[in-house]
């Protein structure tokens, strides 16, 4: 099988704290892994450093076999590298068809045409209320984002993520904060992704992680831990030691 | 059938409100600006440099509004632009270039070509920063105009400037007739555009950025160029609302760069509302009626009253009047919205 | 030579006290007050009046000025500033220069438009010799008060309860509400003394800056720049800086008169450029 993303030796400083310590790892195309780890282990670093937000301190990041280390964060998004945000990311004077317009319109770098008229897109309007349909969020599309629901919102953060033609999806915490009943459904249109593309999940909620994940990576203090099928994991002693003892139940 | 036609007429009403700056909005301004104009020429036609003063006032606000309002860069020095294209223009003309069409022009390239250089220092700080940098810039091109008093004629300013007739047929009177008409003209053309620009893709994009630049660079959109490119349209829009200022009254002083007039701008656009091009044409229509009624009552002390309207509109209506208007509309849907609720 | 160095010194001494207030505000409060510079214009005209109108003396009229814009900045911030402490800097900007406005109209209107000066005392007017010049007794109080003030400032943040309060307030908010700080009072007696601070400053310095309506916009781009290089939060940083300030400012206008305020300007602009995150790393 191909790769779909892969890191060399990747590290992040700040000051003396080391956030990500050397991490390699490598995604295969159209895997379904999940990144696990105690709070503040270092996974939105590393989102962060894959994406572009934040230099690396060392390492390099190859997609689809290009090395990106250098590529600024835009350039990363178009090339097919999509997140979404543990902490809400949105547009808050927009309307959740305006937003996923501009990430359809991004996604193809049309977005610097001053001259054509947004209403002529009909391609691309079909295209956009289809993202939110399937997401739950077609009625809601004339509103303001900052008027919406919080479980609301977080469905907008997956759709402008999926308008994105991502060939890589990182999903931080997509339900973080959600209730029960939307993280379900968010989960279920994360499942019912196509396998041309690559997901990594980061998630708190081993219910979730378990049921959705082919693989998984713990990651503790920066480092990845321990890296296999779900029943290796969950069996590996030194990820239950680093979750203090807490059991980690291989749901079903 | 009656009842699929008023479905099909809901859908795209809610379609118009999914997007923010709807196309009737901004089609809808053009005709408020003509139709507001042109009543005032027919009803008070003595009162056509005052009417011209407005539109060139609004123009100014406009492309202050494509760099605040849209783009979102605050900028506390947006008269240096302003300026620049002011003095281009009478410069040219003092030169002996004295058609006007290609005089505004090259007002508002020179203009725009400046507002492109600068907005290289603005794309890196933050709003702190980039208040500062702006506010810096104008006054560096203001002392600099002083200073270069061979060319600016210093504090004395540009006198005797002298512009050739409109394509060859109108001449420049002593009602500001074709003044009027010239502006009237220029303001709907640079509107047009700018309604154009904000329903585009661009358009959509800047405000994204000024909404969360963070999350529009992460769905792959170049943010830097953007800016660049928003910035230096906003100044080319704001030298050729100089560059008329300076055609019309035939005359340029060091104030087209004051701080002033960069403070002025901002209040007009804050006074009608950012990012929806109809408050900066309300805010300039406003702003000039209240200077002309103020000054009147108090010639001196006009800049105070000047301040109080800056106090007071941050205080109680941050987003100007049409951001008021706004509330009140969506406001009263809702009460009609709610009193019908029952009887379906 | 030293005599531009001299004035160079009292003169950023000046700009300091006018400045300090600003730059503890904006580090403090996360407040834009564009402002600031009318309490310094405040100080110099009770200074003026004090003296023609009630013939007070020069030396009783430093402790007024400074007691009259500090209550007068107390008056604002119970009445105004406090409400626009959670705005954007757009908003604060857009109030603080309907300010300036307002205040300089006010003055316009109260004092007249031209420039005031104040006869100072015999005694200042001496000159004492210093290396191959010599130097009034009016420097050398402007820099003997400033130097005192700036090392009482320095020490009342490091080594006091009340400084103690104030860089836990700075550093978090919630976090010293939560310790039982009274965050809104101390932003209130801070604010006010940055008043007062620059209300003396605008009475020790009417004879280096001059006193005309105009002041407060004038003096806009060196208090930014006081804050822009010396950052903002610290007695020190502003310190040093306007010194910097003060001394290229008078050896500009001295050697290169042509260049005017330009390159005062240019160098906001650079300095801001250069390095637009790391000096406002408290208020970004
Ligand atoms: N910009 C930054 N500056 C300094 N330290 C940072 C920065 N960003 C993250 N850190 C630190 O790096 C470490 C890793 O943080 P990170 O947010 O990546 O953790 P996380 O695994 O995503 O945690 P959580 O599960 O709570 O989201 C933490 O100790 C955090 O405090
Ligand atoms: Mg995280």
């Amino acid at each position: 099988m191909s790769t779909a993303l892969a890191t060399e030796a990747l590290a992040r400083r700040f000051g003396g704290l080391v956030a990500v310590d050397e991490v390699t790892l490598r995604l295969r195309a159209g895997e379904r892994a999940a990144l696990i780890g105690p709070n503040g282990a270092g996974k939105t670093t590393l989102v962060n450093l894959l994406t572009g937000t934040i230099a690396p301190s060392s390492g390099r990041i190859f997609l689809e076999g290009r090395d990106v280390t250098a590529l600024p964060a835009h350039r990363r998004a178009r090339a097919g590298l999509v997140r979404t945000f543990q902490i809400r990311q949105l547009f808050d004077p927009l309307t959740p068809l305006e937003a996923v317009m501009l990430a359809l319109l991004a996604a193809r770098g049309r977005s610097l045409a001053p001259f054509r008229r947004l209403r002529r897109e009909e391609a691309l309007l079909e295209e956009a209320r289809a993202v939110l349909r399937s997401v739950g969020l077609e009625g809601l599309r004339g509103e303001p984002t900052r008027t919406l629901p919080y479980g609301a919102q977080r469905l907008l953060e997956l759709a402008l993520a999926l308008a994105g033609r991502p060939k890589v999806l990182l999903l931080d915490e997509p339900a973080a904060g959600v209730l029960r009943e939307e993280s379900r459904e968010i989960l279920q249109t994360i499942a019912r992704l196509p396998r041309s593309v690559t997901v990594l999940l980061i998630e708190h909620d081993m219910d979730l992680v378990f049921r959705f994940a082919e693989r998984i990576l713990v990651m503790v203090q920066g480092r990845i831990l321990a890296d296999g099928s779900p029943r290796e994991v969950a069996g590996d002693p030194r990820v239950r030691a680093a979750y203090l003892g807490g059991s980690i139940d291989v749901g079903g | 059938m009656a009842d699929e036609r008023t479905a099909e007429i809901a859908v795209s009403g809610a379609e118009d409100r999914a997007f923010g700056l709807a196309e009737p909005a901004g089609i809808g301004l053009l005709w408020a600006i003509a139709l507001g104009a042109l009543g005032t020429a027919w009803f008070f036609p003595l009162h056509l440099a005052l009417a011209a003063d407005i539109l060139i006032l609004a123009l100014f606000a406009l492309s202050l509004d494509l760099v605040l309002g849209f783009a979102g860069i605050v900028s506390l020095g947006h008269a240096a632009f302003f300026g620049t294209g002011a003095y281009v223009a009478g410069l040219l003309a003092l030169a002996g270039w004295r058609e006007p069409l290609s005089g505004l022009l090259a007002a508002g390239v020179v203009a725009g070509l400046l507002g492109l250089v600068a907005s290289f220092l603005l794309l890196r700080g933050r709003d702190l920063s980039r208040l500062m940098v702006t506010l810096g810039l104008g006054m560096m091109l203001h002392e600099a105009a002083n200073k270069a008093a061979w060319l600016t004629g210093g504090a004395d300013g540009l006198q005797g400037i002298r512009i050739d007739p409109i394509a060859g047929l109108f001449a420049f009177d002593l009602f500001g007739r074709t003044a009027f008409f010239y502006s009237l003209s220029v303001t709907l053309l640079a509107v047009a555009l700018l309604v154009r620009l904000a329903t585009s893709p661009f358009g959509l994009a800047l405000r994204a950025i000024r909404a969360n630049a963070l999350r529009a660079r992460l769905l792959g959109i170049d943010v830097e160029r953007h800016l660049v490119i928003a910035h230096g349209l906003g100044a080319g829009l704001a030298g050729i609302a100089g560059g008329l200022l300076a055609q019309t009254t035939q005359f340029v002083s060091l104030d087209v760069l004051a701080f002033q007039r960069s403070a002025e701008v901002l209040l007009v656009l804050l006074l009608g509302g950012a990012g929806n091009l109809w408050g900066a044409v309300v805010g300039a229509v406003v702003f000039k009626l209240a200077h002309e009624t103020l000054a009147s009552i108090t010639v001196h002390y006009w800049t105070f009253w000047l301040g109080a309207m800056l106090v007071v509109l941050v205080l109680f209506a941050s987003d100007g009047m049409t951001g008021l208007a706004r509330q009140l509309a969506h406001r009263m849907r809702r009460r009609a919205g709610a009193r019908r609720a029952p009887g379906s | 030579m030293t005599t531009v160095l001299l004035d160079g010194i009292a003169y950023g001494m000046i700009l300091f006290l006018m400045a300090v207030g600003l730059s503890v505000t904006m580090g403090l409060m996360n407040l834009v007050n564009l402002a600031h510079g009318a309490f310094a214009m405040l100080g110099g005209y009770v200074t003026v009046v004090s003296i023609e109108r009630f013939g007070i003396s020069y030396f009783l009229c430093l402790p007024l000025a400074f007691l009259v814009a500090a209550i007068f900045g107390l008056v604002l911030e119970r009445l105004l500033y406090r409400r626009i402490y959670e705005r954007d800097h757009l908003d604060q900007v857009t109030f603080t220069i309907g300010l300036v406005f307002m205040a300089i109209a006010s003055a316009d209107w109260l004092m007249g438009a031209q420039q005031r000066l104040v006869e100072l005392p015999e005694l200042l007017r001496m000159r004492i010799p210093i290396l191959d010049t010599s130097l009034s007794l009016y420097r050398l109080l402007v820099i003997g008060v400033c130097a005192v003030l700036a090392l009482a400032l320095q020490l009342l943040l490091v080594r006091t309860r009340l400084g103690m309060q104030l860089r836990a307030a700075v550093d978090d908010r919630r976090v010293a509400r939560g310790l039982g700080i009274p965050v809104p009072r101390i932003f209130a007696a801070v604010f006010a003394f940055g008043c007062g601070l620059a209300g003396l400053a605008g009475a020790l310095g009417i004879e280096v800056l001059g006193l005309d309506p105009s002041f407060p916009l004038r003096w806009i781009v060196y208090f930014l720049l006081v804050v822009a290089v010396g950052g903002t939060g610290t007695v020190s940083g502003p310190f040093f800086a306007s010194l910097l300030l003060g001394i290229a400012d008078v050896a500009i206008r001295y050697w290169l008169p042509e260049l005017g305020a330009f390159a005062i300007y240019a160098v906001m602009v650079v300095v801001l450029v250069l390095r637009p995150h790391g000096l406002f790393a408290r208020a970004g």
